[in-house]
């Protein structure tokens, strides 16, 4: 199943792998390790900042979480320091694909 | 194996149709070739209009054997380069004609697919945070990365067919246009349309055509991911080292022995990290090499000018450094020249670094 479903109810979602218990990212139907199929699941870990910059007053930053999870997005309140401690506080779809907003914790 | 003849067109911010600038360069590699039969051609483009490499050879009258298009997205010309070398090395071909074309508004220098980047799709924003990266891990300033345009600006007067090239001062890069809290606009290099194209046939088929024919000695290609998201540090390109080593293995060369480079400097900090990756400078000291060659006057990386300076049409790309190596090994870039060069090199790469091509060249 597709993670796009989650997104566009500002749920937070990737794919995982019961056969190996593990997160797979980019979303994707098969895992990138035992090849066999994947379901979406919803993702609530904290993550940290590992880096941040702004354009025009929005701060973009890539954030990583745990499993391998890396995504870019806007970072909407909190320090902007590499290392802060993140949550994934808003996500969703827009015509040009889905976004994330952050907040650090 | 080597590059017989090499040619490219005046790069532009016009958009002219995509068969006929393939054609330009192709024309001009073909008749300095003389009377000889085609294998092989490839074309390197992100551009979607299809059986570009069969059209490209019905326009230029020859029925090759092989004829397809290579897509890696900015380093769509080296990967090129690789299968021609590839076909020549396995006896499918001795002589392939490689061609790359790109029009100013590509759809090639966005990955759609990479959902890790979001809304941030732009190159803008992966320049930014390698730009960041680097310079809060080895303590590097804006001022340090601003000599990378400077100098690649600077360098591409000297080369006829650059969308650029007019005296360029860190001052100048520095009150150019903010585009991100840490990019001007002097740090990106653009989009545009151009096309180059070279031949690359076995050694006696090369002596056949040019008495200067350029060897090609040692080539790699390293993928590491597709998306930006997918690992590693960001104040380096692990692409391009594993790609460098090894080219550098299989020509039996050190990272000391290139006498001049072409690198992809899509933004001003990735000259430092490709140098350094490729083993040309120590980590962390590659902003310092690139103040030292400006200061100098050393035309020894970029002498056409980059990307930054010459313009990155992304298909021709890989392979107008490639003529541009192939002239300098051979001692005709005129003002670019770099006296005594005669090991060459040329990076590419694609989507912040997540591949890498490297290709070592010998007089």
């Amino acid at each position: 199943m597709s993670v796009e479903p989650y997104l566009r109810r500002g749920i937070f979602a990737t794919s995982y792998c019961d056969a190996c218990s593990r997160w797979v990212w980019p979303p994707s139907p098969r895992c990138d390790a035992c090849h066999g199929k994947t379901r979406a699941r919803s993702y609530s870990e904290r993550g940290t900042i590992l880096e941040c910059s702004s354009r025009d007053g929005t701060v973009f930053c890539m954030c990583e979480f745990p499993g391998g999870i890396r995504v870019m997005g806007r970072l909407v309140a909190g320090s902007r320091m590499a290392g802060s401690p993140v949550v994934v506080s808003g996500c969703g779809m827009n015509p040009n694909g889905p976004f994330f907003e952050f907040t650090s914790v | 194996m080597g590059i017989a003849a090499a040619a490219q067109t005046g790069f532009t911010s016009g958009r002219q149709p995509i068969d006929q600038m393939l054609l330009e360069p192709a024309s001009d590699v073909l008749k300095r070739a003389g009377d000889i039969e085609i294998d092989c051609v490839l074309v390197s483009t992100n551009d979607s209009a299809r059986y570009l490499a069969a059209i490209l050879s019905e326009l230029c009258g020859v029925a090759p054997k092989i004829s397809t298009t290579v897509e890696s997205m900015c380093s769509s010309g080296g990967a090129a380069l690789v299968a021609a070398y590839s076909y020549v090395m396995s006896g499918l071909a001795k002589t392939v004609l490689v061609a790359g074309a790109e029009n100013v508004e590509s759809p090639g220098s966005i990955l759609d697919w990479d959902l890790s980047r979001g809304q941030f799709q732009s190159p803008i924003y992966w320049g930014s945070i390698l730009t960041k990266s680097y310079m809060r891990r080895y303590g590097v300033s804006r001022e340090d990365l601003a000599a990378v345009p400077a100098k690649n600006i600077s360098q591409a007067r000297d080369h006829p067919h650059a969308l650029y090239g007019s005296a360029c001062s860190i001052p100048d890069v520095l009150g150019s246009p903010q585009v991100t809290e840490d990019l001007n606009l002097l740090d990106c290099s653009r989009l545009c349309s151009g096309s180059a194209a070279v031949l690359v046939a076995d050694y006696d088929t090369c002596r056949s055509i040019t008495d200067a024919p350029v060897r090609i000695a040692g080539l790699s290609q390293h993928t590491a991911s597709a998306g930006f998201g997918a690992g590693g540090t960001y104040h380096a390109i692990a692409s391009a080292r594993r790609a460098a080593e090894e080219a550098y293995a299989m020509a039996g060369v050190e990272p000391d022995a290139i006498d001049v480079a072409e690198v992809h400097d899509a933004f001003s900090v990735c000259e430092p990290m490709i140098l350094e990756s490729m083993g040309m400078a120590p980590p962390g000291r590659g902003a310092e090499l690139c103040a030292q060659l400006r200061q100098t006057g050393s035309r020894r990386v970029n002498p056409r000018g980059g990307i930054l300076g010459a313009g990155h049409p992304l298909g021709a790309t890989g392979l107008a450094q490639a003529s541009e190596i192939f002239s300098q090994l051979r001692g005709d870039a005129g003002k670019r020249q770099v006296e005594g060069a005669r090991t060459g090199a040329i990076h590419g790469m694609s989507a912040a670094g997540t591949g890498s091509v490297v290709v070592v060249m010998e007089s």
